[in-house]
């Protein structure tokens, strides 16, 4: 009898102590997911389009700090943190800046009752790999494409001397607006409705001018980087998009007037309440400067505006509008107004109003010469769509991979 | 015999009592953590609340749930990416099952846990109205 009750004692007590255990497991992931991920955002500083500016070092000092510092705040010491590696693991593919940063949190839990019976407590740890990668989807993109390689504007330059332009970050500037090679942005075909986010010839103007009133089709698009072969497209759902000819610059305008016609939240919260939606109160740069460089990296504030859009990134555009461009990656883009004749307004109003009241939508000869976007590239790491390998031109975001 | 089993059946109501408790405690460190983590992605101090409550499984209401901010980075501004966001909350665990009314019919105290765990994160984006620690 006393050895049964023994027996029963000692079960009871392992199970409570294996719960416990547990339980502090539990704790122990919690914290080295935080930690991890602190030290991860130290990794957004770095030098996306020239990695060779970055400094390991510091990048990883950087990082390990955050490591501890966030460690300590969920209640763990510095010599809790083992196996601290921030190293270039290619985790999401291939990549050429520092990615990842994997820890192990110990905590030590007590032996509350299997000590009675000679039990000694195990080290509880748990392990977590925070990455850093870019965006592979986006939502709510405008049937807008930008080309890379086509004629320069002040949008692009190559700042790292490479012979391959970059997108200007944060700096205001003109992109011209048409359907030929000529010009540095065109508007496209979109597939709403889809999956894919294109390669389905579909869509006339009408429907073009309806995503963009809207903020973007419906249709959620995956980053194809640097198609190897051009020749895909046809065969790749997804890869590729095709130019909308003669929309005309009025149509565009109000397309445009309409889409930030809503604006003014980020505005009132951040901004001088001037109704306009302005770069600084949408953004803000991940290391709080006031000035933005090539290779700032802008967070989101908690605000939502029509003027931050994503455009679709197109290597050059076709000589013909019926060839296929592939979608080289996403940018994003801040609107600050359009500009016709040379007229810049902030609110993309049509000048035609104020002449003859004729309204929008109607092809007034007045607002026939070329259209421009005026505004600023944005490397936005933004809380939505898959994390993939690092590109250069997507917007990066912090994955929990482990 | 008699004095046997009534002690054992009682030691089998607080074991079952304590494995109760560590549920809640498991529910309370996943619910603070999952608020957390939506106070990283840049949800506002209500949004943490709700959040938490709703990954609490019933054990917690709003009142239960603190949220405040830190300013990590010295520049005089909480809720800026970068900064920290702290979510905890206080929850007594009182016996219940069997072996806290057991023990009350015997005139003894029912035995309470207090849990009060947190979670603190890197805040990934920039919020506003953030409440200082």
């Amino acid at each position: 009898m006393l050895v049964a009750i023994t027996v029963i004692f000692a079960m009871g007590a392992i199970a409570l102590d294996f719960g416990l255990w547990l339980t502090e497991r539990q704790g122990a992931h919690k914290d080295a997911d935080s930690a991890s991920m602190a030290g991860v955002f130290e990794l957004l500083g770095q030098h996306f389009a020239d990695p060779a500016d970055n400094d390991p070092a510091s990048v990883r000092a950087a990082a390990e700090e955050a490591v501890y510092d966030w460690a300590g705040l969920n209640g763990l010491n510095q010599a809790d943190v083992a196996q601290l590696a921030i190293e270039d693991t290619d985790c999401l593919g291939p990549s050429p800046v520092i990615d990842s940063v994997a820890i192990s949190a110990e905590h030590h839990a007590p032996a509350l009752f299997t000590s009675i019976f000679g039990g000694v407590a195990p080290e509880i740890g748990a392990p977590a790999t925070a990455c850093v990668g870019s965006i592979s989807a986006t939502r709510g993109l405008l049937p807008v494409a930008i080309q890379i390689d086509g004629p320069s504007s002040d949008c692009w330059a190559d700042l790292d001397g490479d012979g391959v332009a970059e997108p200007r970050l944060g700096a205001t500037c003109d992109l011209d607006f048409g359907d030929g090679e000529s010009v540095h942005a065109t508007s496209i075909r979109l597939y709403d409705g889809g999956e894919a986010c294109s390669d389905r010839n579909i869509g006339g103007y009408a429907e073009w001018r309806q995503q963009v009133a809207n903020g973007g089709a419906g249709s959620e698009c995956h980053v194809y980087n640097y198609l190897p072969d051009r020749s895909r497209c046809n065969n790749d759902p997804g890869g590729c998009v095709y130019v909308l000819p003669g929309v005309g610059s009025d149509n565009t305008l109000a397309a445009f007037r309409q889409l930030i016609s809503g604006e003014g939240e980020c505005d009132r919260a951040f901004g001088d309440r001037d109704g306009t939606d302005e770069l600084r109160e949408v953004v803000a740069s991940a290391d709080g400067s006031p000035n933005s460089s090539a290779n700032s990296v802008f967070l989101r504030r908690d605000c939502t505006s029509p003027r931050l859009v994503t455009l679709v990134v197109a290597d050059r555009f076709p000589e013909q509008p019926s060839r296929p461009m592939p979608v080289e990656a996403f940018a994003t883009f801040l609107l600050a107004g359009c500009e016709t004749e040379d007229r810049f307004e902030p609110r993309c109003e049509d000048d035609d109003d104020d002449n003859n009241g004729s309204g929008e939508g109607e092809d007034d000869d007045e607002d026939d010469g070329q259209f421009r976007l005026r505004g600023s590239f944005i490397d936005l790491y933004a809380p939505s769509g898959a994390a993939d390998q690092i590109s250069k031109w997507s917007p990066k975001r912090i994955i929990l991979v482990e | 015999m008699a004095f046997v089993l009534p002690v054992i059946f009682v030691f089998t109501l607080l074991l079952v009592d304590f494995g109760t408790a560590l549920d809640r405690r498991e529910v309370l460190q996943h619910a603070v953590r999952e608020g957390a983590r939506r106070g990283a992605v840049a949800a506002n101090a209500s949004e943490v609340v709700n959040t938490t409550v709703a990954q609490s499984q019933g054990l917690l209401q709003a009142q239960d749930v603190t949220v405040c901010y830190r300013d990590m980075d010295g520049n005089g501004r909480r809720g800026d990416a970068g900064d920290d966001v702290r979510v905890g909350v206080n929850y007594t665990y009182r016996f219940t099952v069997g072996g806290g009314e057991l023990l009350s019919a015997f005139n003894v105290g029912v035995p309470t846990i207090e849990m009060d765990p947190w979670a603190d994160m890197r805040l990934e984006n920039s919020v506003s109205g953030a409440p200082q620690c």
